[in-house]
């Protein structure tokens, strides 16, 4: 049970009062306190927990990071965060209520005296606002320096054991790793300091509502698990499309590519949601066994195999939103020669007696028409008797799709009689939109998963063992494309759904990429 | 448009018995846009402006400029007011609860104006994100004359969506039983009565009501069960949060269990929300009230058994300010030659609410004025039993049969 959950019980008035967690004051440590993720998610996810009196009874943020800030122009850089990126504006009354608990701390993440400064500062700030040291560690920062910031962290003293209070936990962002051996590597030295229950690797897309709910779908409605295997399932496609091209992010995405960015942590973490196996409870650990399960039930990708089981593209010139766009190598700091995959798709099973021959058909990409995840379950057509006899005109199979963003909602594909004398059968839609039904704004992500860190409740992070089983499958095509050497990749164009290659891909299944 | 975005077509007056054709026709014509609410249509219309898409169907149609409609629906909500008098703020209300709950909403109006049934058809409309697409509901209104009343429940009953939580708000200050038996056959039709219990005509009175039915609803087999919502118990949701969040033990180890005084202030019109508090923090921690001083003008004190020591409990009315509760004062024994302690919460602001604990800096909770249809909007899904607000209305009651000193 999480700490937050006992404390519950000791507080007799927080019964009914509707508030699922009750978190630990603490306070918040960002390192890259000024970077972008701070200011566009971070900053604004606090206030927007503070609007809804969510957070603990007393807390504080402090910035951390080379910039050179204070604590005043800290603050000012999150006004103008909140003006910007905020879902709920900045009042000027209730921001002051804020600005009062964030601070910055100078200095730089490899340098070990700053960490002692920072822990000076946060000795002096926390009993003034009433804090008992309890702290939570958002790694916001590059990959590379984590290893050192951690380190440091624990020479400067400011790393408690696992079960003792105060209670320190760090939140890692992604990536983590640049492959197994990598991610073995940070892993490792985050274990050297922290113990895996206090490490959080945050994946936001776990944070969506959407997301979250398709546990909901799947184990509080008695209709959709009994069909959800191989006897009733075709297949199921899995989009994850971007529209934006690799903008300012091309250091990182020459190194990185589709398949790491994307497929290796958001897809892989959406189909195990979508083929794990009731967990017997909805407790962390639980959940988070049921879905290494599925990890450890995917058929690896032999070398042989990945030139038929996975296409990998690169965005061409042409057109977003009726504008031109350049293709992928004449965007800015991506070499000429690149052959970083900006498009990726996959043909793979999951070898369990539930999902067994049923291909599981995943794909993601930049610059394609839209930007839209979705998860879509295909099931198999019907016998071709009765109204399905024309085998020139199949009925269109059902469909039962999630999607994720944007428009979160789902639908249902059936067949229906069109009105009329002869017998004349249409796929029509039942569709059904959060934005439609429940009207209210939904929390961020971020809002949420910074909630259950605070409140230590890891179900929504990846743990240790899934991040490096991911890997392990990710590393096979990996490998099998280096061995290949590839220089030039299939070409798409700019705001097309991908190459002619990964339709190809999905023939033999008599399957179809979905237009989203 | 109103601040919501909210538009509803002209009412388009209908035989009783044309209603459901009529609110199909609502879907299938195409008409020129609706008007936003309260202003005269330029050109009556009966339909949202364009065709359906209903949100559990599959079509989807462009109206005359190419926007699209659907047509959603969560619930059934029946909303009685005894008078056209009373009913005058509920079709800007419906437009609120409908924008986040989308319901079928059939608007019960006592009218002694009124010949025999009178019914009315209109959708109400709101704009989805930035896609230009309108999301509608439907609502029916029916004027009943005196005698004409005793109709409306078969008349509610035929127009029900049947697999849909249905819900009886209360909209009058009358008490439901002033109506006959109107109350009981209307939400006999339903799962969940929604009730101010501060509004009511009565505010002695007016938590009776509303502890029999959820005393009732608590005590019946589940499928004769009511759900029982108090929009009072509702407003003091941030007022509890703040409390339980303040005096939590893992931040005041002690306070709960040695709270010697509570305070509390209150506006006019809110002794029931005080009431309701002081009955939460009774039932939650377990005190037991013992007597009830008389009351002196806009004052009253309580003595309560708490277990560990006795609680003095002062309740007083202030003129000045808004309606409702004002401040609360908790004193605790604090450790050993620590004295006495207390925590006081007020409204520091119409939108934000402050705990001052000792000298440290107040916790402020944003708390802006919620107005009633918000409150019944965010009710209508909130479909749980709620035994800490029935514990609460008990004790709320225990002590106003209290003996006095």
């Amino acid at each position: 049970m999480p700490e937050s959950a006992a404390m519950q019980v000791a507080n007799p008035l927080t019964d009914g009062v509707g508030r699922m967690l009750l978190p630990d004051p603490c306070t918040l440590v960002i390192f890259g306190g000024a970077g972008d993720l701070a200011r566009r998610k971070l900053l604004p996810a606090v206030w927007n927990l503070l609007l809804d009196g969510a957070l603990p009874s007393t807390w504080a943020v402090v910035g951390f990071a080379r910039t050179e800030h204070d604590d005043a122009s800290f603050r000012e850089l999150a006004s103008e965060s909140l003006e910007k990126y905020s879902r709920r504006p900045a009042e000027p009354a209730l921001f002051e209520e804020f600005a009062r608990r964030l601070f910055w701390v100078r200095g730089s993440f490899d340098d070990p005296s700053a960490y002692s400064t920072l822990r000076e500062r946060l000795e002096k700030i926390e009993p003034t606002l009433g804090l008992g040291g309890d702290r939570v560690y958002y790694l916001s920062i590059p990959p590379s320096s984590m290893g050192t910031c951690v380190g440091h962290l624990q020479t400067a003293g400011l790393v408690t054991p696992a079960s003792a209070r105060p209670s320190t936990r760090i939140i890692v962002e992604k990536p983590i790793g640049h492959d197994l051996e990598s991610a073995q590597a940070l892993n490792a030295e985050c274990a050297r300091v922290f113990d895996e229950r206090q490490i959080f690797r945050i994946d936001h897309y776990l944070g969506k509502e959407t997301v979250q709910n398709l546990m909901v779908m799947r184990f509080a409605n008695a209709i959709f698990e009994p069909l959800w295997n191989q006897k009733y399932v075709d297949h199921v496609q899995i989009t994850v499309a971007e529209s934006e091209g690799v903008g300012t992010r091309a250091n990182y995405y020459e190194e990185a590519g589709a398949l790491r960015d994307m497929v290796q942590n958001h897809i892989l973490q959406l189909l195990c949601l979508t083929a794990m196996e009731p967990p017997w409870s909805l407790s962390g650990e639980v959940v988070r066994d049921h879905k290494l399960a599925v990890l450890n039930c995917l058929r690896p990708i032999a070398p042989k195999d990945v030139e038929a089981s996975v296409v990998r593209a690169q965005y061409a010139a042409g057109f977003h939103a009726g504008i031109a766009v350049p293709g992928y190598r004449n965007e800015d700091r991506v070499r000429p020669d690149s052959s970083t995959e900006t498009f990726v798709a996959l043909r793979c099973f999951v070898d369990n007696w539930r999902w067994s021959g049923v291909p599981f058909l995943l794909r993601t990409g930049k610059r394609l028409p839209k930007r839209a995840s979705e998860i879509a379950v295909q099931f198999k057509a019907v016998p071709p008797i009765l109204f399905n006899v024309d085998a020139e005109a199949p009925l269109e199979p059902n469909v039962l799709a999630l999607r994720i963003q944007p428009d979160e909602g789902l639908s249902l594909r059936i067949a229906t009689k069109l009105p009329g004398p002869k017998v004349r059968i249409f796929p029509v839609k039942m569709d059904f939109r959060y934005g439609a039904t429940f009207g209210e704004q939904t929390p961020e992500a971020y809002e949420r998963l910074l909630l259950d860190v605070m409140a230590g409740d890891a179900t929504l992070f990846m743990r240790r063992d899934a991040v490096e089983a991911a890997w392990r499958w990710v590393d096979g095509i990996l490998d099998a494309w280096e061995a290949q050497g590839l220089r030039w990749l299939p070409q798409y164009a700019a705001g097309s759904w991908g190459p002619v290659e990964a339709d190809r891909l999905i023939e033999a299944d008599r399957a179809r990429w979905r237009t989203l | 448009m109103t601040p919501g975005g909210v538009v509803a077509t002209a009412p388009t007056p209908v035989d009783v018995d044309e209603i459901e054709r009529a609110l199909a026709a609502l879907w299938r014509d195409a008409a020129p846009r609706a008007e936003p609410h309260g202003a005269p249509s330029a050109e009556p219309s009966n339909a949202p402006g364009a065709g359906p898409k209903n949100a559990a169907s599959a079509e989807t149609h462009g109206g005359p400029d190419g926007d699209l409609v659907t047509r959603a629906c969560m619930s059934n909500l029946v909303i009685f007011c005894a008078s056209p008098e009373e009913a005058r703020s509920l079709p800007e209300e419906i437009g609120t609860i409908v924008e986040r709950h989308p319901a079928r909403v059939l608007l019960l109006v006592g009218d002694a104006a009124a010949r025999g049934l009178e019914a009315s058809v209109t959708a109400v409309c709101h704009l989805a994100g930035t896609g230009g697409e309108r999301i509608c509901s439907e609502h029916v209104t029916l004027e009943a004359a005196r005698g004409a009343e005793r109709s409306l429940p078969a008349t509610v009953r035929a127009l029900l969506i049947g697999d849909l939580p249905s819900a009886l708000w209360w909209a009058s200050p009358r008490p439901p039983h002033a109506e006959g038996p109107l109350f009981d056959e209307l939400a006999s039709l339903t799962d969940h009565v929604i009730w101010d219990s501060a509004a009511s005509v009565d505010p002695a009175g007016g938590l009776e009501p509303i502890r029999r039915w959820a005393a009732a609803g608590g005590e019946g087999p589940p499928p004769s069960r009511i759900l029982v919502s108090d929009l009072a118990w509702r407003r003091l949701k941030p007022w509890r949060w703040l409390i339980a969040q303040t005096l939590d033990p893992k931040r005041e180890p002690g306070a709960l269990e040695s709270l010697e005084a509570v305070e509390l202030e209150h506006g006019p019109g809110g002794v029931i929300e005080a009431w309701l508090l002081l009955g939460w923090l009774a039932a939650r921690l377990g005190w037991s009230v013992r007597r009830a001083g008389a009351a002196r003008g806009d004052e009253l004190d309580l003595a309560f058994d708490t277990g560990a020591g006795s609680l003095a409990a002062h309740l007083r009315q202030i003129s000045a300010g808004a309606a409702g509760l004002s401040r609360a004062r908790l004193v605790w024994r604090g450790p050993a030659g620590a004295g006495h302690q207390e925590a006081t919460f007020a409204r520091a602001a119409p939108d934000r609410l402050e705990a001052r604990l000792g000298s440290g800096a107040p916790r402020i909770l944003a708390a802006p004025p919620v107005s009633r249809a918000t409150l019944v909007a965010r009710q209508l899904p909130k479909r749980f039993r709620d035994p800490v607000f029935r514990e609460s209305l008990a004790r709320a009651r225990a002590m106003a049969e209290a003996p006095a000193r």
